[in-house]
């Protein structure tokens, strides 16, 4: 039996290319060849060409065939078409920038993606709503569109946030730099509580993985994937800094003048959640996280620090002034007597009989 | 067919009453008497007693059988004992207080609940850890013993944030009393982000009556239920605005200091998120709601315009529950803080997916520098 991945020095790439070897496959890469993994074992092909061209996939490919293709970098629906007559069955890697509200929450009432998101919420519908998540949306129609001319079996999931060794861009470190230098406060929009779906590298690979073993489950399916537990940005950070022996004052400022905070939320600009719905990758493929976010952390602060250094310094000068700001307000609100009544529950629950009303009056 | 309501006067009671009448039961109702409802049929029997103490429900229960009782109200570990014997299928609703960290959000690591909340997540191991979720996780653990003892087959659902008609205590007026009083500024505490499952009555009682439809499939478990689509506090009071044609600025403080508007979130907690998981009743029962949410809402508001326009006590939990002197405090610091922010000067920066797309074929690096 024969796999072939494209892409694979990505995050979730040695995890795929072991899992395909451990279920019985020759593996081949098809990449660029611009870097290489240790983790990757050294007995597998490597096919080095761009694979966001037809004229270069089509030299690699030339005479090829796979039993399965595993898609997770590249030009997805240039790969999908270029693979028709080479495999029977394609698994492609996307993401959730395809629904609508990820990048532009007013486009939704109520504004924001809806909690939690399922894959049949709306998705982005032309090149004018928002460029990039159109091509996300179209890429899944060419995908599924294969699958229901019957090139291929195809299965297409829609990777949250990765995180985990190799990971290119490590917000991680945006944290642990915090961390060094020792600052006992964080500014964060809203006192952080954006829940952010986010996927460890070892847990996403799983899920895909899951598709392969269950190609008729799986077989034209878009699927959502997940770390089980959701994050807040505010416990994300939290569990960063624990990593590191360190608890941070996090500070909460509305979401429109966190400006430090950008650097960690990736495209979030906005305070929406991002929330995604697992149901069907539990139901039809038995998904669980194979490690738990509790462990998953650390250990990429752990490798982080290890072997990915960052030492490009810190500037705080932004957050700084914020938090000059944010201590006077505090201050200000500290000041606000307030002695509230402690609140019951609303429905009458008598502590003994015969009586009309209850003890508190209900 | 024989079928016991515990409660009923309350905004799910009159849709299971119904659903049950649907359903080619008789039905009766056992409550205190207090006040009734008329959206409940003239032919229900009613057994006006407390039940919260086996003296008063016992004797109205003797010698009676049920096919199938429905327990909302009353103190349900008590009413769990007395209808040994007396039916075969006991559905019971409790709520997601018996979690751990829903009162106390430190005691889970990370702090919080987890999101979303699955059935199976720690539950309170005490009464000094918090008392009123002990109660909760002591009936769970009562009526669930029963189930196993062979007394019933038995069913229990943790009922989120109910709203809808004949709810007890209306948020949704404190926000609508904003919007008639032309409020321009809300204040919420962490800009209202939190995340808190609520269920509309009508959608609540699909769910209770699922159950009944499929006692085999129901027996012996602890279901979450809620709306399928959740929303934050921010969202909500905007889509309750809307529906008064009125439009808030939202304006976010620091949790501990958002006094006025804290009482948006359940019993008074703090702004960690509260979102069940609802994948067990969608997948053993096949739940789906009925209403969708912001239909729910919009039905919720005309219903208290219709029937509680100026009884603002009713509604609250507090002798002044909107206390606009304290929110103008707390507005003009929000106010201050802003304007000084304002000065800040900064762009951000434009942010593009960290993997390379080269747009021309034989390149090493794309137009990106990736």
């Amino acid at each position: 039996m024969k796999a072939l991945v494209i892409g694979g020095t990505g995050p979730t790439g040695p995890f795929i290319i072991h899992g395909l070897q451990k279920r019985g496959f020759d593996v081949a890469m098809l990449h660029r060849g611009a870097h290489e993994l240790p983790e990757n074992p050294e007995d597998i092909e490597h096919i080095h060409v761009d694979p966001h061209f037809r004229e270069t996939l089509d030299k690699g490919l030339s005479g090829r065939q796979f039993d399965v293709v595993i898609a997770t970098y590249g030009r997805i629906r240039v790969i999908a078409e270029a693979l028709v007559g080479v495999t029977p069955r394609l698994i492609a890697v996307g993401g959730a920038v395809g629904y609508r509200g990820m990048m532009q929450p007013h486009a939704n009432t109520p504004p924001g993606m809806p909690i939690p998101t399922r894959e049949d919420s709306q998705r982005i519908a032309t090149r004018e709503e928002f460029e990039f998540g159109w091509l996300i949306r179209h890429t899944e129609d060419v995908v599924m569109s294969g699958h229901a001319a019957g090139h291929f079996n195809a299965t297409m999931f829609r990777y949250p946030m990765v995180y985990g060794p190799n990971s290119i861009r490590s917000l991680e470190w945006s944290i642990m730099k915090r961390v060094q230098a020792k600052r006992r406060q964080i500014i964060l929009p809203e006192g952080g509580l954006t829940v952010l779906s986010r996927g460890y590298a070892e847990n996403m690979a799983h899920a895909v993985l899951l598709a392969v073993d269950k190609p008729e489950a799986s077989a034209g399916k878009i699927y959502n994937c997940a770390d089980e537990q959701g994050l807040t940005v505010a416990q994300w950070v939290q569990m960063i800094a624990r990593s590191m022996d360190w608890e941070f004052e996090i500070c909460s400022l509305p979401g429109a003048f966190a400006y430090s905070a950008a650097d960690f939320l990736l495209y979030h600009n906005s305070v929406h959640h991002q929330i995604m719905d697992i149901a069907a990758i539990r139901e039809d493929l038995g998904y669980r996280d194979v490690v738990p976010m509790q462990k998953a952390i650390p250990h990429t602060v752990q490798w982080m620090l290890k072997n990915r250094p960052d030492t490009t310094p810190l500037d705080t000068a932004m957050e700084d002034q914020l938090l000059a700001i944010y201590n006077q307000t505090k201050a200000l609100l500290q000041k606000i007597p307030f002695n509230p009544e402690p609140v019951h529950h609303s429905y009458a629950h008598p502590k003994k009989p015969g009586e009309g009303l209850d003890h508190r009056n209900r | 067919m024989k079928a016991l309501v515990i409660g009923g006067t309350g905004p799910t009671g009159p849709y299971l009453v119904n659903g049950l009448i649907a359903r080619g039961y008789e039905v009766a109702m056992l409550h205190r008497g207090t006040h009734e409802l008329e959206e409940n049929p003239p032919e229900v029997e009613h057994i006006h007693v407390d039940p919260h103490f086996r003296e008063t429900i016992d004797p109205a229960l003797d010698g009676r059988k049920f096919d199938i009782v429905i327990a909302t109200y009353g103190r349900i570990r008590v009413i769990a004992e007395a209808l040994i014997g007396i039916t075969p299928r006991l559905i019971t609703i409790g709520g997601p207080p018996s979690y751990r960290g829903m009162f106390n959000p430190q005691d889970n690591y990370p702090p919080g609940m987890p999101i979303p909340t699955p059935e199976n997540a720690q539950r309170i191991e005490s009464s000094e850890e918090a008392s009123f979720g002990w109660l909760i996780r002591q009936t769970e653990d009562t009526i669930m013993g029963f189930h196993k003892a062979g007394h019933y087959n038995a069913t229990t659902f943790r009922y989120p944030m109910v709203y809808g008609p004949n709810a007890i205590g209306s948020l949704e007026w404190l926000v609508m009393k904003r919007a008639q009083d032309k409020r321009r500024q809300i204040v919420l505490p962490d800009g209202g982000l939190s995340v808190v499952s609520r269920g509309y009555a009508e959608n609540m009682a699909h769910a209770v009556l699922l159950a009944v439809d499929k006692p085999a499939a129901a027996a012996g478990k602890i279901y979450n239920c809620a709306d399928e689509q959740a929303v934050s506090v921010a969202n909500w009071v905007q889509m309750i605005a809307r529906c008064m044609n009125w439009e808030f600025e939202i304006c976010g403080i620091p949790d501990a200091y958002a006094h006025t508007t804290r009482d948006f979130l359940p019993l008074d907690t703090s702004t960690h998120h509260q979102l069940m998981d609802l994948y067990n009743i969608k997948n053993d029962l096949g739940y789906r709601d009925i209403v969708p949410m912001q239909e729910a809402i919009a039905r919720t508001v005309a219903w208290t315009l219709k029937y509680k326009p100026d009884n603002d006590g009713k509604f609250a939990k507090r002798d002044d529950p909107l206390n606009y002197a304290l929110e103008d405090q707390l507005l003009a610091i929000y106010n201050e803080a802003v304007a000084k922010m304002q000065k800040i000067p900064f762009r951000r920066k434009e942010v593009h997916h960290p993997y390379p797309h080269p747009k021309i074929a034989g390149q090493a690096r794309d137009h990106r520098n990736r």
